[in-house]
């Protein structure tokens, strides 16, 4: 996964919420040319009402990790929590990593 | 990335917590010391009340762990305590006294997994455990899976067994282990006295590749988990982390911010793993002092991670491209090995870059990385 695309990740996540999000000058110039609109800064400050209309996104990335986002803990949704009226082997749920 | 951590807010979802540091093993890289159990360890009334208080707080996952947790009188009823509050619960254990009796402590516990350590072949785990300890925790493992247990296997690679990964998985796959986790050894603890097992930071570039490949086998029941230490980025950084999460990627660690880590005196941590010697700046306070929600809540708390800031990197990591994600890795691999929480050598990528390894890398490394290898090169020439 290159470098570009992870902030395209975050950027996403982030500007739900945020006003701005900080991200690096160099890349913010890289994410303003895809759209052809200087909404990033070289301070790497991009306004976020500025960049909602803004077509610069790379909406193949984003169809691909679209789903609701923090319903579930970072590393991978909780799995059903255990059925403790069901005798063993029950279900197990997905382990977190780490 | 800190901010993504700020945004789904800080929150103790996953616990590991040390039931007691008493342990019948002396393994020679256990990062804590284990032995003999602390003068202060909490009593049973007061784990019962800690199990309250993470519930309260929100946990979602909690795993026992010591020492060797089994040797706690009453394990199975601080797990079924946390699991009447609808918490996932599991255990890690070294097998070596592991009888029916535990297999139905687990059961009354109403345990989500159990895991067992087991670090190699019979002679690479012997020789860092104790001899006859392999043949009692491949017992443990074959009769918890053959009760229904739900059994996962905890991994720490060393120098002795580095070469054995893909046997141990296969081990592991034929003995029906649901969930393999591999680690690396950091020289805290009794591992500081044995450097000869330390794994050094390049064999990242064909460990990581090696678990990859493992993670890809389709068709395999068992999945390894690449452990919060074993990273980061490059070319096959996605295939280490789960794909269908919303962030495929690592986002440096979470101690203090969605992780803690209860000792079994009541001190409280970001991350167990964290070191409580030297001057204690990883102990943020002590459940018989305080609650549970003050130490997470105290201002200032887990300020290694919650207060990050891009001026604290070192070393490499202050120049690395993905230096805002990553915020050094593990703390405790960077604080064990250098000192320093922010500059971490056991980086998959960094050490690509180091060995001009740009094939395992998903792009080309930035000037300023590949400028501070030929600095230190030409440092050590002048030298």
């Amino acid at each position: 996964m290159r470098e570009q695309e992870m902030w395209h990740i975050v950027w996403r996540i982030l500007s739900r919420t945020a006003r701005q999000v900080v991200i690096p000058a160099s890349l913010g110039l890289a994410l303003a040319s895809c759209g052809g609109r200087a909404i990033a800064t070289d301070t790497g400050t991009v306004d976020v009402e500025a960049a909602e209309t803004a077509p610069f996104l790379d909406q193949d990335v984003f169809a691909r990790y679209g789903a609701p986002l923090y319903a579930a803990p970072m590393y991978g949704a909780p799995g059903p929590a255990p059925d403790y009226a069901a005798p063993f082997p029950r279900p197990v749920p997905e382990p977190d990593a780490g | 990335m800190l901010e993504l951590l700020r945004q789904a807010g800080f929150s103790p979802r996953t616990c590991v917590w040390e039931l007691t540091l008493a342990c019948n093993l002396r393994c020679k890289h256990c990062g804590s010391n284990a032995g003999a159990r602390r003068d202060d360890e909490l009593n049973l009334e007061e784990c019962l009340d800690v199990a309250d208080q993470l519930a309260a707080l929100g946990c979602q996952q909690v795993t026992l762990a010591g020492g060797e947790p089994t040797l706690h009188p009453a394990w199975h009823e601080i797990g079924r305590r946390l699991t009447d509050h609808r918490i996932r619960v599991n255990i890690i254990s070294n097998g070596w006294h592991w009888t029916e009796r535990q297999i139905e402590q687990a059961r009354h516990a109403r345990l989500m997994g159990v895991a067992f350590s087991l670090d190699g072949l019979e002679q690479e785990h012997d020789s860092v455990r104790r001899p006859g300890s392999y043949g009692r925790v491949v017992a443990a493992i074959e009769s918890s899976v053959a009760a229904g247990l739900p059994t996962a296997v905890n991994t720490t690679i060393n120098s002795l067994n580095r070469h054995s990964v893909p046997q141990v998985h296969s081990f592991l796959v034929e003995h029906g282990v649901f969930g393999w986790q591999v680690q690396i050894g950091t020289p805290t603890g009794n591992l500081a006295h044995h450097p000869e097992l330390v794994l050094p930071p390049e064999d990242l570039l064909w460990l990581v590749p090696q678990l990859a490949e493992l993670r890809r086998l389709a068709d395999c029941p068992m999945k390894v988990h690449p452990a919060d230490d074993i990273g980061y980025y490059g070319r096959y950084e996605q295939d280490l982390r789960d794909r269908a999460s919303v962030v495929p990627f690592w986002i440096g660690c979470r101690a203090g911010c969605q992780v803690v880590g209860i000792e079994s005196n009541g001190n409280v941590k970001g991350c167990l793993s964290l070191p409580s010697y030297d001057d204690g700046r990883f102990v943020e306070g002590n459940l018989r002092q305080s609650r549970l929600e003050q130490l997470w809540r105290r201002p200032g708390g887990f300020a290694y991670n919650r207060e990050f800031t891009e001026e604290q990197l070192g070393g490499f990591c202050a120049v690395c491209r993905y230096r805002l994600f990553c915020r050094g890795g593990c703390s405790w691999t960077a604080f064990g090995h250098t000192g320093d929480r922010f500059d971490n050598p056991y980086c998959f990528y960094r050490q690509a870059v180091e060995h001009g390894r740009r094939d395992l890398l998903s792009e080309d490394p930035t000037a300023p990385e590949t400028a501070f290898f030929d600095r230190r090169s030409d440092d050590v020439t002048a030298a």
